[in-house]
């Protein structure tokens, strides 16, 4: 079941090129509240749109970045009488401190408390047990293809710098290619990885979405 | 990034009942003035409280003592090097819960007009430290609770409204504490609040473990490259 239609992540402009997210919010009525907690009773799994995930990790890197100031805000709306009210609020902060806000007419109703309540916390935990994606390691590959090409563009040079046997000359650029390799992954895990970190957070990577995208996935190649 | 899972020894759920849940926008400079101007004459004449009080000092008391760190900070445009004896001397001052700082003269650029233009460009300049912009969101966040619990103490001093009442702590040696405000033992609704807490407790607990598989899957090996 996709949460497109009542999950919403709200944003809000922090600067004149960032919007960041800053709530994570599931609207209820009566009609959708049915069909989650039939999800919710068979213990099925939900399903995140695309979009969405993006902007949740996304969340989730910047509440890891600013654990203090940031923490990671989820709330639950209830539309009752063509009224939004929210519910019930949890603010998870990664340093250890998560507050749990209930409005105050909970225990009157027993629907919020035996429905909506725990509709809330079973949302939070499925959309944060998708948080996580493969993350694999081609830093090596990424690195030994740059090397290669390097390596392949400076041959002629390296036939003029060097009036030797060929053998010598093949020793010379085997060497140059491992070392190359070496930089390569080097700079690639050490100073690459960080600046596209720095920029999916801060920078151009940092919106819209579909750039979000492209610097989480970056990443996650990079191990 | 912080090195948090070394910061991380406890897991701590706090369950607030509230009026209501309101979305809180932070502006900077609102939070500031609001602040800035705590002092106990200011608390008796909005008749806050007396139970209130030392937790609105508090406030200010960080906030000064931000400022101070911030004129410490060599890497920071505030650095003031001609009076950085001095601030270092009033720091025990500043980071102690009594009242001793209060005798001490501030050196938050005051919110209000009255000394002209160079004041605001100051606070505006002060408002594009992070840390500090950070520290001041915070401050905000505590200060919202503590003006709803104000409000409610005036209305209802017995009310658990706006106020923690139970709160677990989990630490990662194994230990569990629950603490429980007083007035929830003979509250008629006690075992619902109890049920409550316990539910958010369990649901924290998995939603916790989950965050913390992200975070170190993802950002601990990416925190180690920005540390290098």
């Amino acid at each position: 079941m996709s949460l497109d239609s009542w999950l919403q992540i709200d944003e809000q402009r922090v600067s004149r090129g960032r919007i960041i997210p800053y709530r994570v919010r599931f609207d209820l009525d009566s009609r959708n509240l049915t069909e989650i907690y039939r999800v919710y009773t068979d213990n099925s799994k939900i399903q995140i749109s695309s979009n969405k995930l993006t902007n949740l990790r996304y969340y989730a890197l910047l509440a890891s970045q600013n654990i203090q100031e940031s923490p990671l805000v989820f709330a639950t709306n209830y539309l009752q009488n063509n009224q939004k009210v929210t519910i019930v609020q949890s603010i998870i902060s990664l340093d250890g401190k998560v507050s749990q806000q209930i409005r105050q007419d909970v225990w009157d109703s027993s629907q919020t408390r035996e429905k909506i309540l725990p509709l809330h916390h079973w949302l939070i935990w499925q959309m944060l047990r998708q948080l996580s994606f493969k993350i694999k390691n081609y830093s090596f590959l990424i690195a030994l293809a740059l090397a290669l090409l390097v390596t392949i563009l400076l041959i002629p040079t390296i036939q003029v710098l060097l009036d030797k046997t060929i053998l010598l000359k093949l020793l010379a650029i085997g060497l140059m290619f491992s070392l190359l390799t070496y930089s390569m992954q080097y700079l690639l895990i050490h100073q690459f990885k960080a600046w596209i970190l720095q920029q999916l957070l801060f920078g151009f990577l940092s919106y819209p979405v579909n750039k979000r995208k492209i610097g989480l996935k970056i990443l996650s190649l990079l191990g | 990034m912080n090195n948090f899972l070394d910061n991380i020894t406890t897991i701590e759920i706090n369950t607030v009942i509230v009026e209501e849940i309101v979305d809180e926008i932070f502006i900077p400079w609102e939070v500031y003035q609001a602040i800035y101007y705590i002092s106990r004459s200011t608390l008796e004449a909005e008749e806050v409280p007396p139970s209130l009080h030392d937790r609105y000092l508090n406030l200010r008391r960080e906030l000064e003592l931000q400022y101070s760190l911030l004129s410490l900070d060599r890497n920071s445009s505030f650095y003031n090097y001609l009076q950085a004896a001095e601030i270092r001397q009033n720091l025990p001052l500043l980071t102690s819960p009594n009242h001793h700082w209060e005798s001490l003269d501030t050196r938050l650029p005051e919110p209000l007009l009255r000394k002209g233009d160079s004041q605001i460009s100051a606070i505006a300049h002060l408002f594009e430290e992070r840390q500090f912009v950070n520290t001041l969101r915070q401050l905000g966040k505590i200060k919202n609770n503590l003006d709803w619990r104000g409000h409610t103490l005036r209305h209802n001093p017995q009310s658990i409204l706006n106020k923690t009442y139970a709160q677990t702590t989990i630490s990662l040696d194994g230990k569990i504490t629950n603490r429980y405000a007083q007035q929830i033992l003979q509250h008629r609704d006690r075992s619902c609040l109890l049920q409550l807490h316990r539910q958010s407790v369990d649901a924290t607990s998995k939603q916790w473990q989950e965050l913390l598989k992200f975070a170190i899957a993802f950002l601990l090996p990416a925190s180690k490259m920005q540390k290098h």
